[in-house]
Parts: C-alpha cells; structure tokens; sequence
C-alpha cells in the first residue's frame, strides 16, 4: 500500500462518519434511547440502573446496526464506477470500519451526560454502575457498526441483515435461558428484577464485568476484522489477527462467568 | 503520434463465452469512438482498458504502462463512466463526486471540493449540486458520471454510451466538452451513436464478435460505401429507407441509372458489418 493510497483512508472515514451519524436510523436510535430513558431513568432504583446500563443496547445498537448495514451497502450500485478508482474495496472497508466509531463516541458522549445527570440530580439507583457497566452500551453500538459493515460485505442481498438480526436475538435468548450464560449474550441486564412492580433489585448478574467489557471489545473487534477480510489482500494477516480475536472472546467470555 | 493504449491479441471469455477474441489495436490522444452491434464487445473492451477486468491472454499497455503490473499506477491517470454507472441516490449530486474524489486520492480537501466544484460546472450541473441524484432525470444522471470521470484532468478517459439518455441539447454540449478534453488527452468513446463519432472522433475502431474489423479514420469508413449509396424512387440495396422527400435511401451496389449520392460514416459502418462482405473494399 503506497503512502497515497494510506493517506486516503482518514478524509473517507471521515466522510463514511458524517454519513453515519447522519442517517436516520442513527438519529431515530438516539431518540429512541433518550425517550426510554426519559420514560425509566428516574422511575427507581432497577429501572434506573437498568436505563443507565442495558437500555442503550436495544434501543440505539439495533437501528445502529442496520444504519451501518445500509451505509456500507449504498455504493454497491456504484461498484462499476468506484471499481476503478485507485482506493480498492479494502481501504474503503476499513475506512467504514473506523467510520463505526462515530456513532461510539456520541454513544460514550449521550452516556457521559446521562451519568453526569444522574449525579447532579441525585437519582437514586440500586448502586451507581462501574466504568466497565457504563461501557457496555457504547460497545454495544460499536460492535452493531462494525457487524453492519461486515454483513454488508458478505453477505450483501436485501433482508440478509434482517436475517443476521433475527440470528442475534434468538441467540441472546438461548443464552438467556442457560443458567449462568447470561453474560455471553449481547443483551444483558445486570439487576435482577425483584418482585412487582420491579422498582427494585433482587440482586446483580455474577461475573466480572471488567472481562465482560473485554468480551464485548473482542467481539467488536472480531466483528471489524471479518469486515476487512472479505476484500483485504492480505488475506493471511487477517486471518490471522482474526484468530487472535477469537482467542481474546474465548478467554474473556469465559473468564467472566466464573 | 505517441500510442497511449496498446492492444496486442487479447482475449476475454465468461463461461464459454469468448467476448475479446484476438483484439489488436493502438491509438493515442484524440478522441477514437468504439463501434459495433450489440455483443461486439464494446463493453468488456471499456471494462478492461478501465483495469476493472483482466485479460484471459494477450497484452494491454495503458499509457506506458502494463495494465495488470501497473494496474495502480494507471487508475490514478484513468476516468471511466460505465455503460451503467449506477449511483448512492440518496446522495446529491455534490456528495457522490466528493466520495469519488476521495477515492481518488485526492487529500487536500479544499483542493478537492474546488475540482468538484469545476467538474460539475463542466457538466452543467452546478445548479442542482446540492440535489439528491435519485431526484434528477436520467440525462442528469449521466452527466454526474461523465463528471466524476473527468475528475482530477485524466490523461485516459473511458466513456462507454455517455450520451445515452441525453437530450439534444445536452448531446452538443457534451460533444463540446469531449473535443475540448481530447485536444490534449485520450478519450475512448464507446457508442452507438455514429453522429457523436463523426463529429468528435480522429480515430475509429469497429468491433464485431469480439475482433476489431475496421481501424482508421472517419473518412476511411465513410469511404467504404463510396460509390454504394444511392437514391432512387424505388426500394433496393442491401439497406433502404424513404427519405423526407419521399425518396428511398439505397445502400449497396447500385444500378447503372441510379443518382449516386455522398456517404455518410453510418452508411460505411453499415455495409461492414452488413451481409454483403464481397462489396467492402479490403
């Protein structure tokens, strides 16, 4: 790769983030999760630590998903044109890849200020969440992003991301009825839902949310790597730090359970 | 005349298929228009001048350079508007040749949004930079992809059918605009259109079934039909048609009493590819 051809990556990832942040399904995901928030965030000690936590997942990972899907399929009826313009398919992948991080930092900013709101206002939660609890949502949306470009690369026929999104949730649900598992899944809600009408905490998940952060960032980055393999012409490195990701989620996934 | 695309025995197939069988042909700066029939192998010719295929057998030098080893080096030279470019439409107009120009390495970003800026005022289309390409007709379309491939002043512009879906107007402004680029680069135009080749092109090469039939000058394959075009009131030739003054236009060899007329580079395309190959000159 040329000096040219490395310094092209940065003005189109920008560009690939403006058009990111600007899609509707990115907006209509923050609105959703500042009208779920807004609705449990001050309701009690559970929903609170549940709307500060876990909810960000759903309500802004999903049309964050489908947002980079749709982006990182929008030139696919241009792939005649851009085909022969000296920047290959593999800068422009990884060019998406960084893009995911657009919508990671506005996931870290919104949950940022929602914590520091938390603080201000003193609301009153089960305990206030770890760094690594925090995170989870954030890294949530970036691994959805960086999910959406890889479907996109491989699997790039219309309903195939409704179809990887169906996968994901029944996964989360298996996992949801393994005793013990729960942290394996994407989706997870820390506190334990105590009696009617759930305004407390019967308790927390066992695990180490620290390794749970980890897992989450080694799938997002599992996630990004078979993005680049698909196009990368070294094939080989790739396959290659891809085995070093799974690794990662091996030791992380169950390092945290126990 | 330095031979900027250099042809020699070149082969594609796709399946069993042989679309480019045994092409050989050079041509340097000016404009040279692609002819021949539909399947002729127009395109895949395009496609591989455009590095976007590659040659089953043979060889293509692209200005100076190996279009397989050098592919790089050639596409920062080369614009290329496909037969069907296809476009992001929920970008305008604006955006999709910024993207392109990205892609094309170009860095400096108020260097690149002032060329995006020229080559959209080239086409026209200043006006509706800021619209959504799915917006525009499909005349406004084409010129956005004749604008991107005309971005950063390519020595090697590829431009298969660019006046499809152009109005008149639109047509001559275009032809304009390619005389003026290939005054001073190489400019390949693949058409149907034989009055876009007769007033824009130097060169012309006639493709049929994948092997290039004729190669030479516009005048050359008006020539062809010299002395095999003639009016008469009465249906004949190989090819007639009625004219406006409700004459029949005949093409091939004529009776001794017919009113020869002057023929046209269509007429000389026609009778090459035509089914009388005894009458064409060789």
């Amino acid at each position: 790769m040329t000096a040219v051809g490395i310094r092209v990556v940065p003005p189109l990832a920008l560009n690939e983030t403006a058009r990111l942040l600007r899609h509707p399904l990115t907006v209509l995901g923050l609105l959703l999760w500042i009208l779920r928030v807004a609705e449990d965030g001050w309701a009690g000690p559970r929903p609170g630590f549940t709307a500060l936590t876990a909810e960000m997942i759903i309500f802004w990972g999903v049309p964050a998903f489908f947002a980079a899907n749709l982006v990182a399929s929008a030139a696919r009826r241009a792939e005649e044109t851009l085909s022969a313009a000296p920047c290959d398919r593999s800068r422009r992948t990884g060019a998406l890849c960084l893009a995911a991080l657009g919508p990671f930092a506005l996931s870290c900013t919104a949950q940022a200020l929602m914590a520091g709101l938390y603080l201000i206002t003193g609301n009153e939660l089960e305990r206030f969440p770890s760094l690594a609890e925090l995170g989870m949502g954030p890294l949530n949306v970036l691994g959805a992003g960086l999910l959406g470009v890889a479907v996109a690369r491989w699997l790039p026929w219309p309903g195939a991301s409704v179809l990887v999104m169906l996968a994901l949730i029944v996964g989360t649900k298996l996992l949801f009825d393994q005793q013990g598992k729960y942290l394996l899944a994407l989706y997870v809600d820390l506190a334990v839902w105590g009696p009617a009408p759930h305004l407390d905490a019967a308790g927390f998940l066992p695990g180490d949310m620290g390794l749970h952060a980890l897992y989450l960032l080694s799938l997002c980055l599992g996630a990004g790597a078979l993005a680049m393999l698909k196009d990368t012409p070294r094939r080989e490195l790739w396959l290659g730090i891809g085995a070093v990701i799974v690794l990662c989620v091996m030791i992380t996934g169950i390092g945290q359970l126990t | 005349m330095i031979d900027t695309v250099v042809l020699d025995d070149v082969t594609k197939t796709f399946g069993r298929h042989r679309a480019l069988s045994g092409l050989t042909f050079t041509t340097g700066p000016g404009v040279t228009g692609l002819l021949g029939p539909n399947g002729a192998g127009k395109t895949t010719l395009i496609r591989l001048l455009a590095t976007v295929l590659a040659a089953d057998s043979g060889s293509v030098h692209l200005l100076g350079r190996d279009s397989v080893r050098d592919r790089l080096e050639i596409r920062r030279r080369l614009g290329y508007l496909p037969q069907d470019p296809g476009f992001q439409r929920g970008f305008t107009v604006f955006e999709f040749v910024d993207y392109v120009a990205i892609l094309k390495e170009m860095v400096n970003r108020r260097a690149r949004h002032d060329e995006v800026r020229r080559v959209i005022g080239e086409v026209g289309l200043t006006d509706v930079s800021g619209k959504r390409i799915r917006t525009l007709s499909g005349g406004m379309r084409r010129r956005v992809g004749i604008a991107q491939a005309l971005l950063g002043e390519p020595e090697l512009v590829l431009l298969d059918e660019p006046t499809a879906g152009l109005d008149p107007e639109q047509r001559l402004r275009f032809r304009d605009l390619i005389s003026r680029i290939g005054e001073n680069r190489t400019v390949l135009l693949s058409t149907h259109q034989t009055e876009d080749v007769a007033a824009l092109c130097e060169r012309i090469v006639v493709l049929r079934n994948g092997a290039s039939v004729f190669s030479g000058t516009p005048e050359e394959l008006r020539g062809l039909a010299h002395g095999q075009v003639w009016v008469s009131g009465e249906r004949a030739g190989m090819l007639s048609w009625r004219t406006a003054e409700g004459m029949f236009r005949n093409i091939g060899s004529s009776p001794p009493d017919a009113d020869l007329v002057s023929p046209t580079i269509e007429d000389g395309y026609l009778l090459l590819l035509g089914d009388v190959p005894s009458e064409v000159p060789a």
